[in-house]
C-alpha cells in the first residue's frame, strides 16, 4: 500500500537532508518537493507550515509535520521498523535527544559563523567555538557509541542523522574561513565517524558535500543564494 | 528446587513410567545435564540477571511450602515479585536538583507528581557560585532542572518530561498516544520555549523603555493568540491541551503561568485577556487548581519578588 508520503525541503538545506536520511533509513519512499525559500516563499509551504514557514515540512496523509528532529520521531514512531532511529531504553533516548539540542542551539551558529564571516576575526572566532563544541561531541561520541561505529552504536540513529547533515556546510565552513578543526588530531574519532556516516546507502545520495555549499555561499547576492 | 512433585506416580503414571524410560536411552543420557547442574544453573541465571535481593526473594519463595498451594500460586508470586522489583528499580533513588522558582523545573516536578513518583528535591545554588552537585551532573549547562534517577543525571527540562512519560509507564501518559499529536504537542513545546519565554524574561527582569516593553507586551500576546488557536486544534473540546487530562504541552505552558500572572502585575498589563483568548483563561485556571500544579507552583507574589531581586542584582 503505498501511503503519500511528501517532504518539503531543499537538497541544501541540512535540516531538509535530517529527514531524507531518516526516510532513507526506514527504507520510506517519498516525494521530495523542492520549494522557495528565499524572497518569494512556496505557497505550499506557507500553507503548511504558517507559524514558521520553515522547511522542512513532513506531509503524510494530507497533514504535515514541522521541525526536522519532530519529524525524525515522528518517522520513527510510525513506521516502527527496524533500524529504531531512537535508542530503545529512555535514558539512551534523554541522551540522544540532549546531545541533539546541545548541536542545534551551540555549533550550528557557529558553522553559519565560519561560513558567512564578513571578516578573517570574525571566522577564526567561529571557528575557535566550533573547535571547543567539536571537542565536547568527540567525548559524547566516547560515551554514546560504546566503542562501535555510530553515535547509535552499530547503526546510525538520531544524533547520527542530526549531526551528519552537517558535515557538508562544516566543511565548506572550514575551507571558506581557512582553518582546519574537523581533523584526524583533534577530533580522530568524529572524523572516522564521518567518513562511515558519508559512506552509507541512507546517506550518500541525499548529503552534499562541502563544494555544493561553497559554490552556494559564493553565489549569494545579499544573503540570498542564486544558485 | 520447589520441592513440587509434578511428575506425580498417582496422577501421571504412564508419564512417570515413560519419563524413566526416556532418560536411561543412551543418546540422552549422554546429552541430558544432571538434576543438580540444573538447579545450580537456574539459581546462577537469577543471580546474574537480577540482583541477590531477587534471588533471594525467589529462593525463598520456592522454599516456603505454606505459601504455595499450586503451581498458578507459585507463578503469580513469582510475577508478583517481578513487578514489584521492577517498580522498586523505577522509583528508587530520584533527586530533582532545581530551585521553587524555576519555572523549567516545576515542569519536572508537575510531571513527576502526575506519575505519583516519589522524589528528593535537592535545592541548588544557580547564582553566583553554582553547587557542585550540579556542576558535577550538568557539566554541559551547570543549569537546573536535572533529574538524578538511580545515579544518573538528565538534563534540559522537556527532555525530563519525556524520560519520565517513558520510564513510568503507568496512567496518566504525558505526551499523546497518535504519533501524530505527539508531533503537535512537540511542534507547540518547541514553540513556547522559542518565542514565549524570552518575551517573559525581557518584561520581568530586564529593564526598558516603555515603548519597547509595549512592543514586547504586544509580541506576548501574539504568541498567546497563536497558543488559544493551537488549544482549540489540541484540546478537541476538552479541558486540556492533552484533552481528558494533563498532557506535555498543558506542562510546558502551564509552568509559564506564574510568571505571566507576575508580569501581568508589574507591568499592569492584561496578557491573559479574557476577551482574547477565552479558551486559554479557562484552561489556566482549571490547570492551576490541579493538585500535582498546586503544591508546586510559587504564590504571583513570590514570583514578584523574586523578580525584583534578579533586576537588581543585574544592575
Amino acid at each position: 500500500m503505498a501511503e503519500e508520503v511528501k517532504l518539503l525541503g531543499r537538497r541544501l538545506s541540512p535540516f531538509s537532508t535530517r529527514v531524507a536520511i531518516a526516510l532513507n533509513v526506514k527504507e520510506v519512499s517519498y516525494e521530495f518537493v523542492k520549494v522557495e525559500i528565499f524572497g518569494q516563499k512556496s505557497e505550499i509551504l506557507l500553507e503548511c507550515n504558517p507559524v514558521y514557514k520553515k522547511i522542512p515540512v513532513l506531509i503524510h496523509h494530507g497533514k504535515p509535520i514541522c521541525e526536522s528532529m519532530i519529524i525524525l520521531q515522528y518517522i520513527d514512531d510510525v513506521w516502527t521498523r527496524n533500524p529504531s532511529i531512537l535508542p530503545s531504553h529512555p535514558y539512551y533516548r534523554a541522551i540522544a535527544r540532549f546531545w541533539v539540542t546541545y548541536i542545534d542551539n551551540n555549533l550550528l551558529i557557529t558553522i553559519w559563523g565560519m561560513m558567512m564571516a564578513a571578516s578573517k576575526e570574525a571566522a577564526k572566532e567561529a571557528a575557535g567555538r566550533a573547535a571547543e563544541i567539536l571537542q565536547t561531541l568527540e567525548e559524547a561520541f566516547k560515551q554514546c557509541s560504546q566503542g562501535k561505529d555510530f553515535f547509535g552504536g552499530d547503526a546510525i540513529g538520531y544524533l547520527d542523522i542530526a549531526l551528519g547533515s552537517f558535515l557538508g556546510p562544516l566543511k565548506a565552513g572550514e575551507k571558506l574561513s581557512n582553518v582546519e578543526i574537523f581533523d584526524e588530531k583533534t577530533v580522530p574519532l568524529l572524523v572516522g565517524w564521518a567518513e562511515r556516516f558519508s559512506k552509507l546507502d541512507a546517506v550518500k545520495e541525499v548529503l552534499a558535500d562541502a563544494e555544493e555549499y561553497i559554490e552556494m555561499v559564493q553565489s549569494m547576492n545579499d544573503g540570498v543564494p542564486t544558485v | 528446587m520447589s520441592n513440587f512433585k509434578f511428575l506425580d506416580e498417582k496422577k501421571v503414571p504412564l508419564l512417570v513410567g515413560w519419563a524413566e524410560r526416556f532418560l536411561q536411552n543412551e543418546a540422552v543420557k549422554e546429552t541430558m545435564p544432571e538434576v543438580d547442574e540444573c538447579v545450580q544453573q537456574a539459581k546462577n541465571i537469577l543471580a546474574s540477571a537480577l540482583d541477590g535481593s531477587f534471588a533471594g526473594l525467589l529462593a525463598s519463595a520456592v522454599h516456603c511450602n505454606s505459601q504455595i498451594k499450586d503451581i498458578w500460586s507459585m507463578t503469580i508470586l513469582l510475577f508478583q515479585a517481578q513487578l514489584g522489583k521492577m517498580a522498586a528499580a523505577a522509583t528508587g533513588d530520584v533527586r530533582l536538583l532545581g530551585h521553587r522558582m524555576s519555572l523549567f523545573v516545576t515542569r519536572v516536578q508537575i510531571a513527576l507528581n502526575r506519575k505519583k513518583v516519589g522524589y528528593e528535591f535537592v535545592q541548588v545554588e544557580v547564582h553566583g557560585q553554582k553547587s557542585e552537585i550540579l556542576v558535577k551532573s550538568n557539566p554541559v549547562y551547570k543549569k537546573i532542572p536535572v533529574l538524578i534517577h538511580q545515579g544518573k543525571p538528565v538534563c534540559e527540562s522537556t527532555i525530563i518530561v519525556e524520560y519520565i512519560d517513558e520510564m513510568w509507564t503507568s496512567e496518566p501518559h504525558i505526551l499523546p498516544s497518535h504519533p501524530f499529536d505527539r508531533a503537535v504537542a512537540r511542534f507547540w513545546a518547541t514553540y513556547i520555549d522559542d518565542k514565549l519565554l524570552a518575551l517573559l524574561k525581557a518584561l520581568a527582569v530586564e529593564a526598558a523603555e516603555e515603548s519597547s516593553k509595549a512592543e514586547t507586551v504586544d509580541q506576548v500576546t501574539e504568541v498567546l493568540q497563536l497558543l488559544e488557536d493551537a488549544f482549540a486544534e489540541c484540546s478537541h473540546g476538552k479541558d486540556c491541551f492533552g484533552g481528558d487530562t494533563i498532557g506535555y504541552v498543558d506542562i510546558v505552558l502551564g509552568s509559564c503561568l506564574g510568571w505571566i500572572k507576575a508580569v501581568e502585575e508589574m507591568e499592569n498589563v492584561r496578557l491573559l485577556d479574557e476577551k482574547k483568548v477565552p479558551l486559554l483563561v479557562g484552561w489556566a485556571e482549571r490547570f492551576l487548581q490541579d493538585k500535582a500544579v498546586k503544591e508546586v507552583t510559587p504564590e504571583i507574589d513570590e514570583y514578584v519578588q523574586y523578580a525584583k531581586m534578579i533586576s537588581a542584582s543585574a544592575r
